[in-house]
């Protein structure tokens, strides 16, 4: 039987211009994770060296992450794949992606990605707020004074 | 020596046996789902394994002597059989009831250890590229 060879990085093409999306970005790299991620916005010129194919994937209707070992993920199976990095959300990972529930995270990923603008604004997520929040977080480590 | 001594010696005698029994058969069959969870390392499935053992007896051996008295006086030998299978029978079924937590409890433990070896997400890749 042929081993395959295990992820060691996951570089997730992430819409910077959304609120919704840095705040996930900003959770995520907060959470203990199995792999190292990368996150690159989809429309920086960098994301195209990663991933030349990376316009014919529609990154700005759905998510899109891409595996140092080849796989390509969109959609809810990108979403699935970045809880399976995340120490604490594996079993969730698996849990969506349950044939009985995969119908429901794909519906859930379309409805949230189609609308994840007027979501943003709706909760006043702002790209500034979640760096803020990164920023203070990554300074900070828990030790700062609240003045 | 009246029938209430007689009761009281019976029931600790049966619980004991009884919790000794269940705590052995955890002991031995729930060594090889450890070892598999903590990858192979044996001294430290071992040391957990034996932690959860004490626990095991701590809990139910306190949980049989709390459940010990009587309500009323035991007279008779009718009595005695009667307030023995009442008694038997709540730290059967509580025995039962840890006995399942402790195998719920590998079964997590050997899930998440699962978890931990996987090398691929449960997704469809839309896409295969060449090694980045």
């Amino acid at each position: 039987m042929k081993t395959l060879k295990p992820m060691n990085q996951l570089t997730i093409f992430y819409d910077q211009k959304c609120g919704v999306c840095c705040q996930v970005k900003a959770w995520m790299q907060h959470q203990p994770a199995y792999v190292p991620l990368r996150f690159l916005a989809f429309d920086d010129p960098t994301a195209l060296e990663v991933l030349p194919e990376l316009p014919s994937l529609d990154p700005a209707g759905q998510i899109v992450v891409a595996a140092d070992t080849g796989e390509v993920y969109r959609g809810a199976d990108a979403w699935i794949t970045c809880l399976w990095t995340l120490r604490n959300w594996r079993g969730w990972a698996k849990r969506f992606s349950r044939p009985e529930w995969k119908p429901l995270t794909h519906r859930l990923c379309s409805l949230i990605s189609g609308n994840r603008l007027r979501l943003s604004e709706l909760l006043k997520l702002t790209p500034e707020s979640a760096a803020k929040l990164t920023t203070s977080r990554t300074e900070c480590q828990g030790t700062c004074r609240l003045d | 020596m009246n029938a209430t001594i007689i009761n009281y010696t019976i029931y600790l005698l049966l619980s004991i046996a009884l919790t000794i029994w269940v705590a052995r058969t955890l002991h031995r069959n729930g060594r090889l789902f450890l070892v598999d969870c903590f990858h192979g390392n044996e001294p430290l499935a071992d040391s957990v394994n034996h932690l959860l053992v004490v626990g095991f007896y701590l809990l139910n051996f306190g949980f049989v002597c709390y459940h010990l008295k009587v309500g009323s006086p035991v007279t008779n030998a009718v009595e005695v059989f009667e307030m023995l299978s009442t008694k038997m029978g709540v730290v059967t079924v509580v025995l039962g009831g840890m006995h399942f937590f402790n195998i719920w409890l590998f079964h997590r433990l050997r899930r998440n250890a699962l978890l931990d070896q996987e090398v691929r997400p449960p997704a469809q890749p839309i896409l295969m590229r060449p090694e980045m």
